[in-house]
């Protein structure tokens, strides 16, 4: 095993999360291995200089001002309702929603040319037909198709 | 109430009951404002994480696993919070650290190390090597300052800390003893 291998055991060791079975290799290994050892020996300074590192104590007044900027929210969402909690969730979801309600808007949109597209052909279609009829011709509507019969002078008929 | 367990407390929290707001406080209060103090170096910033870290916990508690423990999970909110208050402190969106750190670190009435009864020359020493063990701790990365500080300041396991930064056992292990070894050289220990 690499001395880079032990530095897990002898962390573990520091913490006295070693088990025995592992503790003997580890302890030979320490005493025939120098720079395992120094590793050891400065673990140890820094838990020492951990240990003697002071509390930071909370200031007084923190409790306070934590509890008051909470609630202040709490009541502000009791009055939004039971509800705003997810409100607030779905509010990080706002660019995908944007996205969405897009790629809608741009199908609906496509779909509405469509149609208008169909419409104006039509249009187009039943003022030929309008004109035709004017002109003596017979023609039978189908959908957006127009079929004419025409009849010639000796009274022939054609489509 | 005060034998509830955490995660009950936070079920009633995002009921909007305010004394489980209350014992939330009470019970983590102190330990959060030491991991922003730590985290930051700053007790001016560390008083802000605080309060927003309690603001998030209520927040986002109807996202919280209650088969999950709770200390990780506020803890992770606590390294998020000082990450995103550390970074936009220093991209000057927030007073500068830098004046702070002029002042002396903590303004007049506001200093949170306050000792209980060392002799003046315990206290000079004791200090130094704060001091020593701060600067050393800023100069860590994000992950392996987060570790060391649960680990050795607030006591918490390796499974825990695991938890906390949403990683394995075995990558945290890996983490405190790169963070060590660091240490050793920047304290010159």
């Amino acid at each position: 095993m690499s001395c880079r291998k032990w530095e897990i055991q002898i962390l573990r060791w520091h913490e006295g999360a070693l088990d025995e079975k592992a503790e003997a290799p580890l302890l030979q290994h320490l005493g025939s291995c120098v720079r395992c050892r120094t590793l050891a020996g400065k673990f140890s300074a820094l838990d020492s200089l951990f240990v003697s590192c002071q509390e930071p104590s909370l200031p007084p007044f923190l409790r306070e001002k934590i509890i008051s900027s909470v609630t202040e929210v709490m009541r502000q969402d009791s009055v939004r309702g039971v509800f705003s909690h997810h409100f607030r969730f779905l509010a990080s979801f706002r660019p995908a929603i944007a996205g969405i309600v897009l790629m809608l808007g741009i199908g609906l949109g496509v779909v509405a040319g469509w149609n208008l597209a169909q419409s104006v052909s039509r249009i187009a279609a039943v003022s030929s037909y309008d004109l035709l009829s004017v002109a003596g011709f017979g023609g039978v509507e189908s959908g957006s198709s127009l079929e004419f019969i025409w009849t010639d002078s000796d009274g022939r008929t054609g489509r | 109430m005060p034998s509830q367990t955490d995660e009950h407390l936070l079920q009633l929290l995002l009921q909007g009951d305010e004394n489980a707001l209350r014992l939330l406080v009470d019970r983590y209060a102190s330990s959060i404002y030491r991991f922003a103090v730590r985290f930051s170096n700053d007790a001016a910033l560390a008083e802000d994480i605080s309060q927003e870290v309690f603001l998030r916990v209520y927040r986002y508690a109807f996202r919280f696993d209650p088969s999950q423990p709770f200390r990780p999970w506020l803890f992770s909110i606590a390294r998020n919070v000082s990450m995103d208050m550390l970074r936009a402190a220093r991209a000057g969106r927030l007073e500068s650290l830098n004046e702070r750190e002029e002042a002396g670190f903590l303004t007049p009435g506001q200093n949170p190390l306050e000792s209980t009864d060392p002799t003046p020359e315990d206290r000079v020493i004791s200090q130094e090597s704060e001091q020593a063990v701060k600067t050393a701790l800023r100069a860590l990365n994000e992950n392996q300052r987060t570790a060391i500080i649960l680990k050795y300041f607030e006591q918490m396991t390796v499974r825990e800390i695991a938890d906390a930064l949403s990683t394995t056992e075995s990558a945290v292990e890996s983490l405190l003893v790169r963070a060590k070894l660091n240490l050793a050289k920047l304290l010159s220990v």
